[in-house]
C-alpha cells in the first residue's frame, strides 16, 4: 500500500517529460513517427510494468503469498485468475495502463485486461526467478499456483498504471534517452549551471531516498529479505541489481510517462539512473540497521546480499520518489 | 515524412486520429495486434497448463518422502550437519509439515532433532540440514515426518 500511495504522489506532481508520442504531440505527429502504434505500445507496456511493480513489490516480498500460491489447487488457482481478471477489466474502464483515450467498447477493454494480467504474470516470474524463489527443480503445479497468484496484486497495479503516471501537457521537457533529438536540444537550451544543477541533483537524490524509505520501511522488518538474501547464489545477486537498474531506469526515463531528467551534473539517464542506485543501496542498508535486521557476526557477504536484496523496493520506491521532482 | 493516401485522399495522420477518436475507436494498431497475440497466448497458455494439469492429475493425499545425503554430510564446531531431501509425493499439499530425526545405537546417547519445513505443495521437494551432536554415520537413524497441516 505504501507504493500505491507513493505513486499517487507522483501523480498529482507528475511532469510531461515529451518522450516518445507524448500527450502534448498532436495525433497527426504521431501517426507520422509510429505508423503501427509500436512507440506507443512500449510506452503503455513500459508504464503497465513499473505500475505492476510499484503496487506489487511488498506482496512479492512475502512469504505467506509464497506458500499460500504453492500450495493453491488448480481451482484456487482459476479463481485467483479470475479475480485478477475481473478487477483488471473494472480497472480498465477508469484508468488502464495505455495513453488516455476516449471511451471504447467491451471488446477493447478485454484487450487492455488480457495484457494486463499478462504483465502480472512476466512480472511475476522474472521478480520470483531473480530473487530465487523459483528453481527448476520446483513442481510445474506448484510454481504456477506462486506465479498466478503474485500476478493478481501486479496485475492491478499495471491496470491503474495510467493514473498514477499521469502525464500532464505543457510541461517542460528536456533531453534526454529515448531517441527524440528535438526534445534534446530544448533541454541544452533549457539548461542552467552551476548551484542549481547540484541542488536539483540533490533534490532528486533526496526524494530517492524519501520513496526508498517509504517503501523499504514495509519490507526491512520482515523475515523475508533475510530469508531471500540467505537464498541467493551470487548470479542472483548480480541479476537483481541489473534488474533494479533497468526497472529503475524504466520508471522514471524511458517510458515518457513521468519525471524528466533533471537539470543536473551528470549528463545521462543511464549514469543518473546508476548514481540514483548508489542512494537506493544505502536507503536499503539504512532501513535494515534502522529495524535491527542486519547482524554483523552473519559476516560481510551476508549483508551485502542482505542489501541487494533490499536495495530492489528501495530502488523501486526511489525512482517512484523521483517522479515528484 | 511522405505522407500514405488512400484510395478516398485521406491521409494516414487523419486516419489515426480518426482511430483514436470516436469514429475508430474499435480499431487496433498493428502493435496492439502483436501485444493482444502474445499477451493471449501468455494468458491462456498459463490458464490452460493450470486446467490440464488440474484435469489431468490426480488427487493424491500427502506422501513424505526423505532422502539422506550421507556423502555431503559435514563436521563443523562440534556438530554433524546431515544434508536430507524432502519431497512430497502426493498431489495435494502440506502446510507446517514438521520432521523428527531420531539417531540411535550403540555407544551412542539416543539424540532427536525435528525441524519445520513451511509449506511443501504436491510434487514440490524442498532441501534441509538436520544437525546432530553426534556423527548419524555411526548410528541408526530415522527420519520420520511427525505431522502437517491441510490447507
Amino acid at each position: 500500500m505504501v507504493a500505491s500511495a507513493t505513486g499517487k504522489g507522483a501523480a498529482c506532481h507528475g511532469f510531461e517529460r515529451g518522450a516518445a508520442v507524448s500527450g502534448a504531440e498532436s495525433g497527426s505527429e504521431a501517426s507520422e513517427k509510429d505508423p503501427f502504434g509500436w512507440r506507443e505500445e512500449r510506452d503503455g507496456f513500459v508504464r503497465a510494468f513499473a505500475g505492476a511493480w510499484i503496487f506489487g513489490i511488498p506482496l512479492l516480498f512475502t512469504m505467506e503469498m509464497w506458500w499460500i500460491g504453492r500450495t493453491a489447487s488448480w481451482k484456487q488457482q482459476l479463481v485467483f485468475a479470475g479475480i485478477a481478471l475481473a478487477t483488471c477489466l473494472g480497472l480498465n474502464y477508469a484508468a488502464g495502463f495505455r495513453r488516455e483515450r476516449k471511451p471504447t467498447s467491451f471488446h477493447r477493454r478485454m484487450d487492455d485486461t488480457i495484457d494486463a494480467f499478462a504483465v502480472g504474470l512476466i512480472a511475476a516470474t522474472v521478480t520470483l526467478v531473480v530473487i530465487n524463489r523459483i528453481r527448476l527443480s520446483d513442481s510445474l503445479e506448484s510454481t504456477l499456483g506462486l506465479i498466478v497468484l503474485q500476478a493478481l496484486p501486479l496485475s492491478v497495479g499495471a491496470s491503474f498504471a495510467s493514473h498514477v503516471f499521469r502525464r500532464e501537457s505543457g510541461s517542460p521537457s528536456t533531453g534526454e534517452s529515448t531517441g527524440d533529438e528535438d526534445q534534446g536540444e530544448e533541454g541544452e537550451l533549457e539548461r542552467p549551471h552551476g548551484h542549481s544543477q547540484f541542488r536539483n541533483l540533490l533534490a532528486e537524490l533526496g526524494v530517492t531516498a524519501i520513496g526508498g524509505v517509504a517503501l523499504g520501511v514495509s519490507i526491512a522488518p520482515t523475515d523475508e529479505i533475510y530469508l531471500i538474501a540467505s537464498g541467493m547464489r551470487p548470479v542472483h545477486l548480480v541479476a537483481s541489481i541489473i534488474f533494479s537498474l533497468l526497472v529503475s531506469y524504466a520508471i522514471v526515463y524511458a517510458s515518457g510517462f513521468g519525471s524528466r531528467p533533471r537539470d543536473v551534473p551528470l549528463k545521462s539517464a543511464s549514469s543518473v539512473t546508476v548514481f540514483a542506485y548508489a542512494v537506493s543501496l544505502a536507503t536499503a542498508f539504512a532501513t535494515l540497521v534502522l529495524f535491527g535486521m542486519v547482524d554483523l557476526e552473519d559476516g560481510f557477504e551476508m549483508i551485502v546480499a542482505q542489501t541487494i536484496v533490499m536495495a530492489i523496493p528501495t530502488t523501486m520506491g526511489g525512482a517512484a520518489g523521483r517522479l515528484l521532482v | 515524412m511522405s505522407e500514405v493516401r488512400d484510395s478516398r485522399g485521406n491521409d494516414a495522420s487523419q486516419k489515426r486520429e480518426q482511430e483514436n477518436g470516436s469514429g475508430g475507436e474499435d480499431k487496433r494498431s498493428g502493435a496492439e495486434w502483436v501485444t493482444l497475440v502474445l499477451g493471449l497466448i501468455i494468458v491462456l497458455g498459463v490458464l490452460g497448463t493450470v486446467i490440464w494439469l488440474g484435469a489431468t492429475g490426480g488427487s493424491r493425499p500427502v506422501s513424505i518422502s526423505i532422502a539422506t545425503h550421507v556423502t555431503e554430510q559435514h563436521h563443523f564446531a562440534g556438530g554433524y550437519y546431515l544434508p536430507v531431501s524432502v519431497t512430497n509425493e502426493g498431489d495435494d499439499a502440506a502446510q507446517e509439515l514438521q520432521l523428527r530425526a531420531t539417531l540411535t545405537g550403540p555407544g551412542l546417547e539416543k539424540e532427536e532433532v525435528e525441524f519445520t519445513i513451511p509449506s511443501l505443495g504436491g510434487g514440490q521437494h524442498a532441501r534441509a540440514m538436520f544437525v546432530f551432536r553426534q556423527d548419524p554415520a555411526s548410528g541408526t537413524l530415522e527420519i520420520l515426518p511427525v505431522g502437517f497441516l491441510l490447507p
